[in-house]
Order: C-alpha cells, then sequence, then structure tokens
C-alpha cells in the first residue's frame, strides 16, 4: 500500500497519528471527498435551489455550486499538502463564493475540520472523526442553531455522533462512514416534518414543514460522497 | 476622528442607497465602507465575509467601527468577519442590531456630531421610533398587518391584560401558536403578546410568524394586553387556552395521525384513536404537518365532532403530493431533445436501494451489485438464499430489466490491483460463481427479465467459459425438474483498456456491454485516489478515457444487426458534466444511486444529441483534460447555475 499504510511521525498531534496498521487517508484523498462533492452538488443544484424555493429563497443550490468550483479550482491549482491546507483552501473560498449563509457555515465547517490537525499530511479513522467533530462545533458557534431547527446540522451533528460511537469500535473508515450515512439519511428524512427556527426558512415559519431542508440535503450529499471516495 | 461605519448587505445597490442617503444627511464626510454583493454578474446577490473583513480594516480608527447588516446572513458574514480581526481590532467593532436603513442614517448622524461608539449605537438602535409614533397617530385598521398591530399596541392603552406561564415542553411552538391565533380571530379585540422573561415582542396575536419570533420556551411568562370590545373575553380565552397547554376543549376529538406523529397513521374520515388522550402531543406531534391546516379544521368544526381530523389528513395528502412530485417526473421515460431515449437505471449496492430504485423511478436496474448486498463478504451466501433476495429485486421492479452483476471480491470494497479479480477469479475458482449462476437460472426461470454482467472481461475466452459453466448449470437445473430458459443474456463490464479497445471482438461473444468508468479510468491513467502524488490524474474526462468509451460506443454500434446498446457505471454516470460527453460519444444507459435518477433524467431531457455528437468528437481530439471540461460548459449551458430554460 505505500504511503497509504504507513503512519505519519509522532508530532502530528491527537486523533491524527496512526497507531500500527491503521488506515491513513492522505490528503489528495480529501480533496477527491471535495470533488465528489462538488459533481453531486452540481447534478443537484436545480433539486437543491428547488427545496430552497420552497422555504427560503430558492439560491441554494446556485450558490453552494458556485463556491464549490471555485473551491475545487483552487485545491487543483495549488494541491494543499496538510489537512490544514485542505481545509483553510475549501473554508476560504466557500467563504468568498458561496454568498450565502450556507458559504459561512460550510466555510467554518471546512477551515475548523482542517484545523483539527493542522500540520497532517492525513487523517486516521480517528482522525477523521475528530475533524467533523470540530467542524461541526464551528457551524453549532457560528450558527446558533441546534439539532431540530431544520438546519444542516440535523445531518451533520448525528454523523458526528455515528463516527464517534462507531470510532469506538471500529478503526475501519468504510465501516465508520457506512455509520454515518445511515445517521446522515435518519438525519435528513427528520427535517421533512420539522418547522424550521433558523435561516431564511424560519421568516415562513409553519410553512417550512413538509419540505426536506435543502441544507440538510447537502450536508448528507457531503456525506455520502465521504462514503464513496474516503474508504476502500 | 469620528466612529466609522460599515454598512454590509447581500445587494450592492441596496447598500449603496443605503449609503448614498446616510451621505446625503450628514454635512460632514462620515467614514463610511460598503460591504455587498458578491462577484458573480449572473448572481450578484450575497454576503462575503472577506469583503465585510477588508471594509472594517478600510475604515478602522482609535473611534471605532460601527457595522450595520440587512437580513439573514449578513449577519453570519459580518460575525465572521469579526473573527478575522485582529484581536485589538475586534475590540473597537460593534455589530448592531439597528434597523438597516433608519439605523445607518441615524448612525452617520451620531458619528458626525462626535458621539462615542455606543453612543452612535443607541442612536441607530432608537431610530426606528420616529416611524413608529408618526404611523401610530395615522389610527391604521387595527389587525390589517403585523406593523399594524404593533402600532395600534404602541398607541393605545390595553384594556385588557393577563400574564401566564407556558408549560408545554416545547414552549410556544407551532401548534400552540396556531391556537392563539385561531382564539384571537374569534374575538372583536386586538392582542400583542410579549415574552416577559426573554423581553421579547410586542407581537400581534393574529401573526403566527410573530408568535413563533418571541422564542418562548418551557416555563416562560407570556403577557397579552388586548384592546376593543371584547378584550376581556379575549385575555380571558388565551389564559383558559394557557392553562389547558394549548389543547382543544375537553372532550373534543382528535385522531391518532396527531397523537403518534407518524405520517399516514391518520384514519382519512378523521376517526378518533381509541383511548387517545391530548396531553403529551407537544412532545411528539410538532411538525408532523402543517399546523395551520390542522387549526383551520377545528375552526370549521368548533363544537362539530363529525371530521376533526380531515383537514389534517388532507394536509398530509397535500404534502405526500408535494414529495411525489419530483417522482412522477422522474418516473417518465427521459428522452432528449432530439428524441433519443437514454434510459436511466439504478445501481444497487444496498438491500434498500431496491425499494428506492423504484420510487425514484428507475427504467429497471442497471447493476446489482451482489456481493455488497450480503455486507461486502468476499462469498456469497448460499443459492437458495441468493436466488431468494433476486426474485424480490425482480418483483419490486415487475417488469423492467435487472442485471446481475457476478461476483466482484475486491473490486467494490477497495479499489483493486490489477490481478486476480472479477471473471478471472470465478473462472479459476467456479464453485464460488456457480451458486450465484444457478439462482439466476431459477429467478429466470419465474419469468424474471434477468440479465448477466461479468466483470473485468478481457478476453472473448472468459465469456465462452462462462457460457459453458452455464450450459451446465442449465442442464443440472433441468435434470433437477426444472425449465431455466434457453436463453439468459450474457454481458460485459468494461474495465480496462484492454476491453475497450478490443470491445468489438467481445461483443461478439456478448450480448451486452457496460462501461465500468471508475476501473477504467483507473487503469487507463495508471493512477489511485490514496496516491498523493498521482490522484490528480484520475480524471473520467481525460481525452484517454473518452477515446476508450468511444471505441467501446463505436464496437457496440456494429454489433448485432442494430448495434448494442452501451451503458455507463460508475460515477461518470452520475456526474453532469460527463454526461454531455457519454451522450454525444454514444452511450444510451445510464446506471446510478437511486437518489440521483431524477436529477439525471432532467439534465438528459435539456441535452440533445444531435449537438453534442460533433462537440464530444472534438473532446477525443483535446490536448489536456482541462481543455475539454472547459468545452463541456459549452456543449450544456444548463450546466451553468440556474440556466434552466430549455
Amino acid at each position: 500500500m505505500g504511503r497509504t499504510g504507513g503512519h505519519p511521525g509522532s508530532h502530528l498531534g491527537d486523533g491524527v497519528t496512526g497507531r500500527q496498521g491503521e488506515q491513513l487517508v492522505p490528503v489528495p484523498r480529501l480533496v477527491g471527498w471535495f470533488a465528489g462533492f462538488t459533481r453531486d452538488v452540481a447534478l443537484h443544484a436545480d433539486e437543491l435551489s428547488a427545496l430552497d424555493g420552497a422555504i427560503g429563497d430558492a439560491d441554494h443550490g446556485t450558490n453552494l455550486n458556485r463556491g464549490c468550483r471555485e473551491a475545487l479550482r483552487t485545491l487543483h491549482a495549488e494541491p494543499p499538502r496538510t489537512v490544514g491546507d485542505f481545509g483553510r483552501t475549501v473554508g476560504m473560498q466557500l467563504l468568498a463564493h458561496v454568498g450565502g449563509a450556507s458559504g459561512v457555515l460550510y466555510g467554518s465547517f471546512f477551515l475548523d475540520f482542517g484545523a483539527s490537525a493542522p500540520g497532517a499530511q492525513g487523517l486516521t479513522p480517528r482522525g477523521f472523526a475528530a475533524a467533523w467533530h470540530a467542524g461541526v462545533a464551528a457551524v453549532v458557534a457560528r450558527g446558533r442553531a441546534e439539532v431540530g431547527d431544520k438546519t444542516m446540522l440535523d445531518v451533520l451533528a448525528p454523523v458526528r455522533d455515528a463516527l464517534d460511537t462507531a470510532a469506538w469500535h471500529t478503526v475501519d473508515l468504510g465501516g465508520m462512514l457506512k455509520a454515518a450515512l445511515d445517521a446522515a439519511e435518519q438525519g435528513l428524512e427528520a427535517t421533512v416534518p420539522l418547522v424550521a427556527r433558523k435561516g431564511r426558512a424560519s421568516y415562513i415559519g409553519p410553512r417550512s414543514a413538509g419540505h426536506q431542508d435543502p441544507g440538510a440535503r447537502s450536508s448528507w450529499l457531503l456525506v455520502r460522497a465521504a462514503t464513496t471516495t474516503l474508504a476502500g | 476622528m469620528s466612529v466609522a461605519i460599515v454598512v454590509v448587505s447581500h445587494s450592492a445597490r441596496l447598500a449603496e442607497g443605503a449609503a448614498e442617503l446616510a451621505r446625503a444627511v450628514s454635512t460632514t464626510a462620515v467614514r463610511l465602507a460598503v460591504a455587498a454583493g458578491i462577484d458573480d454578474p449572473r448572481h450578484p446577490l450575497g454576503c462575503d465575509p472577506l469583503r465585510v473583513r477588508a471594509a472594517i480594516e478600510e475604515v478602522d480608527g482609535a473611534d471605532g467601527v460601527l457595522v450595520l447588516m440587512d437580513l439573514g446572513s449578513a449577519l453570519l458574514s459580518a460575525e465572521f468577519a469579526l473573527g478575522l480581526l485582529a484581536p485589538e481590532a475586534r475590540g473597537r467593532v460593534l455589530l448592531c442590531d439597528a434597523p438597516f436603513v433608519e439605523g445607518l442614517v441615524a448612525a452617520a448622524v451620531a458619528s458626525m456630531s462626535g458621539a462615542g461608539l455606543t453612543e452612535v449605537a443607541g442612536h441607530a438602535r432608537a431610530a426606528l421610533q420616529p416611524k413608529r409614533e408618526h404611523l401610530a397617530g395615522r389610527g391604521h385598521a387595527p389587525g390589517a398587518d403585523a406593523h399594524a398591530a404593533l402600532a395600534f399596541d404602541e398607541a393605545a392603552p390595553p384594556a385588557a391584560v393577563v400574564t401566564f406561564t407556558v408549560r408545554t415542553p416545547q414552549g410556544l411552538h407551532a401548534r400552540p401558536a396556531a391556537a392563539i391565533v385561531r382564539a384571537a380571530g374569534r374575538r372583536r379585540a386586538t392582542a400583542v403578546l410579549r415574552n416577559l422573561t426573554s423581553g421579547t415582542g410586542p407581537v400581534p396575536a393574529t401573526s403566527l410568524n410573530g408568535l413563533l419570533t418571541l422564542g418562548v420556551r418551557q416555563g416562560h411568562q407570556v403577557q397579552v394586553a388586548a384592546t376593543g370590545p371584547e378584550a376581556p373575553a379575549l385575555t380571558a380565552d388565551l389564559r383558559a387556552l394557557a392553562a389547558r397547554d394549548f389543547t382543544q376543549p375537553e372532550g373534543a376529538p382528535r385522531d391518532a395521525a396527531d397523537e403518534d406523529g407518524l405520517p399516514g397513521a391518520g384514519d382519512e374520515d378523521g376517526r378518533p384513536a381509541a383511548g387517545a388522550t391530548g396531553t403529551r402531543r407537544g412532545v411528539t406531534a410538532e411538525g408532523v404537518l402543517p399546523d395551520t391546516a390542522d387549526a383551520g379544521t377545528r375552526r370549521d368544526t368548533d363544537g362539530n365532532r363529525a371530521r376533526p381530523g380531515a383537514g389534517a389528513a388532507r394536509a398530509r395528502r397535500d404534502v405526500e403530493a408535494d414529495r411525489a412530485r419530483p417522482r412522477a417526473a422522474a418516473g417518465a421515460a427521459a428522452y432528449t431533445q432530439d428524441g433519443v431515449r437514454i434510459r436511466v437505471v439504478a445501481d444497487v449496492g444496498r438491500v434498500g436501494d431496491v425499494a428506492d430504485a423504484e420510487a425514484a423511478g428507475a427504467d429497471g436496474i442497471g447493476v446489482v451489485r451482489a456481493e455488497s448486498l450480503f455486507g461486502g463478504d468476499p462469498v456469497l451466501p448460499g443459492e437458495d438464499e441468493q436466488a431468494a433476495l433476486y426474485a424480490r429485486i425482480c418483483s419490486a421492479l415487475p417488469g423492467r430489466p435487472v442485471v446481475l452483476r457476478t461476483l466482484d471480491a475486491g473490486g467494490d470494497t477497495a479499489p483493486a490491483p490489477p490481478g486476480l479479480r472479477g471473471i478471472r477469479l470465478t473462472l479459476r475458482q467456479p464453485e464460488l460463481m456457480v451458486p450465484q449462476l444457478r439462482a439466476a437460472l431459477r429467478t429466470a426461470a419465474a419469468g424474471h427479465p434477468l440479465r448477466l454482467l461479468l466483470p473485468m472481461v478481457t478476453v472473448a475466452d472468459e465469456i465462452h467459459r462462462t457460457r459453458e459453466l452455464l450450459r451446465q448449470a442449465r442442464a443440472d437445473l433441468a435434470a433437477e425438474g426444472l425449465h431455466p430458459p434457453g436463453h439468459l443474456p450474457l454481458g460485459i463490464t468494461v474495465d480496462t483498456p484492454a476491453a475497450a479497445l478490443k470491445a468489438g471482438t467481445l461483443l461478439g461473444a456478448a450480448d451486452f456491454v457496460a462501461i465500468g468508468t471508475d476501473d477504467l479510468t483507473r487503469y487507463t491513467l495508471a493512477a489511485e485516489r490514496g496516491d498523493a502524488d498521482v490522484a490528480h490524474l484520475l480524471r473520467e474526462w481525460d481525452p484517454a478515457v473518452l477515446r476508450l468509451i468511444a471505441s467501446v460506443a463505436a464496437a457496440a454500434g456494429e454489433s448485432g444487426e442494430s448495434g448494442v446498446p452501451v451503458a455507463v457505471l460508475g460515477a461518470a454516470a452520475r456526474d453532469p458534466r460527463m454526461l454531455p460527453l457519454l451522450l454525444g460519444l454514444g452511450v444510451r444507459e445510464l446506471a446510478v444511486p437511486a437518489v440521483d435518477i431524477a436529477a439525471v433524467k432532467e439534465q438528459v431531457r435539456r441535452l440533445d444529441t444531435g449537438r453534442l455528437a460533433p462537440a464530444a468528437a472534438r473532446a477525443l481530439r483535446a490536448g489536456s483534460a482541462e481543455e475539454v471540461l472547459r468545452m463541456v460548459d459549452r456543449m450544456d449551458p444548463g450546466l451553468a447555475p440556474q440556466n434552466g430554460e430549455t
């Protein structure tokens, strides 16, 4: 397996240092993850905007599509060397190019995702769970939403919990991501009947019930992209 | 120096206009900077936190910076920008919750007069007061709109006031709020509510949105102030409503669906659930349905037990219909603009995918990855268990073709190195494949339109040898008294450059073909996702990969009497930038996960193969993958965000 089977030096910090035999997701794989996410957002852009149109200002797909394309362009032009570089590049590009609240929230997610292991050249499964933890904490701090407010957090937070739980009894990233995808699907479905309390959808209050939250749906795409690009 | 001002808005024009107003009323120059809009000429509305930071830094000075924001994400962007500032600068910046235009003008005036940051912010916050007072004097019709009701409250002394504590676990969520709106509408009185605990409000009792903005949680104290002829009656009604936790009066019926919170559990006739009680509803029922629809029914049937749940049932049907709508479009066959049918079939790797595929309107199942259905175990379970599962899958999509891929151990779970995998492994160890062949034949014997797909074929002999195993299995089954069909269509996946280049030869032995773009890309470009140094080379739109796809399509076009349709599996089949290329190269079937079917069909419907073919031919000669991408952007104008006119 060459580099993918190796383990990084001990300077990389908690959750990152690969123990003997532990998988390591190298930074280019993280780029592949984001490329997969970008592809899925492009495919589903109209649908995300339509969902947003039902409860908000109909721009979630357009905005995210633009931001992801810019971020991916930058990732390809200046390939990141470390997890921190990856998170910083994606985060800053999303902040600058999405334009809506989702740009700030996803931007914060990736900035702190990367900052959880700034110097590392890859993430172990536990490191990935820890990075996700940091990203979700940033979204919580920034958006001040809670689970049940019908936001992207309704997917991101259950996934965090699923990754945490899975990380306790497995070091297999594929298994962890499978659990994460299940949690994401449940979280996404659970947003349908909810009444929005945060974000633009909250302006229409009860009318937001009966629709999937577009932010939760794009977050689900992010998790799905992870399952198809990171494991194996 | 003076306090500087930064204006943050989604709209550059709004911000400039507001800034223009502010400059007009302040006689000396106010240091004012604008951060508004984003760099996209077609969609200029949005906020960029980096611009906000730049604007703050542009005007930052010793006296501080007041930031005024318009809506929603402007606040998030400004908060984020604050976090990006140096700590000493951060302390001088104040994000102000004042009304945007009035606050800006007031702040500009206050800044000009030399006020400090706190004082300027105070003036900005108070800036709505003149408008309120002015309109309050006009005697707006009470209840005409939310703001009028607010004005009414400010102007006239309330005739009746009550205070109650909210005890429902979820606070004043949508359902209790709807009950309040309903009660308020019954009396000739106008009321406003305040959340005394949090200091929010007042809001009109008739505004659902307004009530929700009070942020009333369990234990909060709410004050109602009412005016009008029936003001005391209304406050009494609301106090009584609060006392019974916003449920309807004793003895009124309720329907089962409301109670258990499960959509679809309700009775269409609104029959009350046996033994149901209403006190826990706030815990589970929130948001099951639009509460307003529920509310409407209750008002209609006030004191009438006939159909209390009918409104809820109707609303539920509306919600279901809403969710079914995109599915209906997905269920229809996808034709390109020039009338070419593109079959969009499901890629099934989990048992649950089958139901999803049916619901998503799949034109069939393009690939069943048996080994992942059985949990990724490289050895499939016994023949009976397999046969039962295949029959179930086929029955889920009656009449639609189902393609079963033979065991591809290691091909899915990890990017397999070239070597002993797919058909190579199963021919080496037939005991791995024979039960699967027998299970497939038994399924086909029951009349299901099943087909078999062989992974990793590189030489025609592999197809011949599989046919021989199939012949043997068929003979064995016949000896056991079954009557499997004489012909089970046998296809191949093209995973290697070898198979692509020899597609003509291989198709002489096979009945259909699917291109496995993931493996084909890896093997063609000799790169792996996990290899840091070469992962960036892995692009399905690399001209080399495209040429191999074209080679397969050309061979398929010449196969048989009228050609063989070419299918594509893998990530490329759901990549919106690949679809124009694939269709242009002659691909006519796409196997994608169920959740992507609707979106893929949508894109197919706006494409025109007649126009794509010459463009795709040019892409084959492109000098680089990057050049191909630039060509793709011209092939499908719909790829650019929000250009949905087709």
